[in-house]
């Protein structure tokens, strides 16, 4: 249990730290050993364990100035290049946040006694609802323009409006598929555990994959159709935005899983109780 | 004697890093309490603050980390990193000691009213 709070501690140090995978691994094996011996000193002074793990977290220092000092080691190119991975860690830190992904979650992962057909027929629904959210509010910005007069200035400011909501739309979506992402590989891996294991992981990244680039795919398209009588400048922004976001998805779902899969090998940030459950699940 | 804290350390600690490891390759609490001892107990540096000037001073080449081997390897929980200083250290930390020399020499003159 001691253990287990000591590792908490040098994770809610080193996971919001925007560097790679490899230097985090580094910083937290590192700073775990530093604070294991500092406690294990503690009680070869004869400290009780509570009050060894309360001197030790004392003497190892204040967690948001470290994280900032160890921040600041990080090359400018590696934290710039990984800077995306502060969203899922956003994420993992919100406890409600990671509880709305794990209903998503599960509302994916098919039933002990639910056939293969009624699975599939509920993930296609949750697909299509997906595209829903993504797509009403575009157009709907792409209904509300075509009533509006526009000369070449308000052009550039309904190019910026489109690609920017589009971009946000696609973000959400991402969101969300790392969320289900998540929670599917936890499934596979629990039913599938050992062999298979990899073959999993590998079928879950390319359906992510396939599945996040055809549904941005079809949201632009849907766009596009939609507002093909509109400027140069729009349709160029447009085209951006459609060839630029699949692969930003792509990415972040992939950056998400693996950091997520990090987070499952180090534990959980939040302090659990004696029963193993999350304080703020009660 | 009053405790040395981190924040009076700041711009030193390197030189202070350098200085234990010219007498041998240490891990970070190892390096921590050569620090206690070698100052009779007057630096009292936060751990977690260590980690940072190590990564400065590796990233700069002046240490070698490297996780510590098998047989030495604790039976259970995370392994240390030891470090040892490079011949780009060793030249590093006679420069810093000049550097220190001629600040002492200089700010101690002033500050102690001597002429």
């Amino acid at each position: 249990m001691i253990r287990e709070r000591l590792r908490t501690h040098i994770e809610g140090i080193v996971r919001p730290i925007g560097a790679n995978f490899a230097r985090k691994d580094q910083m937290r094996e590192e700073l775990l050993a530093g604070l294991t011996d500092l406690y294990e000193a503690e009680i070869a002074e004869g400290c009780s364990e509570e009050e060894a793990l309360r001197r030790a977290l004392d003497g190892f220092g204040d967690p948001d100035e470290i994280r900032r000092e160890m921040q600041a080691t990080v090359p400018l190119r590696e934290r710039i290049l990984f800077c995306g991975l502060s969203c899922p860690n956003w994420v993992a830190g919100e406890g409600w946040l990671r509880r709305v992904g794990r209903s998503v979650a599960q509302a994916h992962v098919r039933g002990p006694r639910e056939s293969v057909v009624r699975h599939a027929l509920r993930l296609t629904g949750g697909v299509g609802a997906l595209l829903v959210v993504c797509l009403v509010p575009l157009l709907g910005i792409t209904l509300a323009m075509r009533f509006v007069k526009h000369d070449s200035m308000q052009r550039f400011v309904f190019a910026g409006v489109v690609a920017g909501g589009a971009l946000v739309a696609s973000m959400l979506a991402c969101f969300l598929f790392v969320l289900i992402g998540y929670g599917i590989q936890n499934e596979l891996e629990d039913r599938f555990w050992g062999r298979r294991k990899g073959c999993c992981r590998l079928a879950l990244y390319g359906f992510l994959s396939s599945l996040a680039i055809l549904v941005s795919g079809l949201v632009f398209l849907g766009i596009a159709w939609s507002v093909l009588s509109f400027s140069r400048e729009y349709l160029v922004a447009l085209a951006c935005a459609t060839v630029a976001v699949p692969f930003i998805i792509w990415a972040a779902i992939w950056l998400g899983l693996a950091e997520f899969r990090r987070f499952g090998e180090w534990g959980d940030i939040e302090e659990k109780d004696e029963g193993g459950r999350m304080k703020d699940e009660g | 004697m009053k405790d040395i804290t981190g924040n009076t350390l700041r711009g030193h600690l390197e030189t202070l890093v350098l200085a234990i490891l010219e007498k041998g390759e240490a891990h970070g609490f190892e390096i921590l309490r050569r620090l206690k001892d070698e100052s009779s107990g007057a630096l009292n540096l936060k751990e977690g603050s260590l980690y940072p000037a190590l990564y400065r001073l590796e990233e700069m080449g002046c240490i070698a980390g490297n996780w510590e081997g098998e047989s030495e390897e604790r039976a259970r929980g995370p392994r240390r990193r030891i470090y040892t200083l490079t011949p780009k250290g060793e030249k590093d930390l006679a420069q810093r000691r000049e550097e220190w020399r001629q600040f002492t020499t200089t700010i101690g003159r002033i500050v102690e009213g001597r002429p």
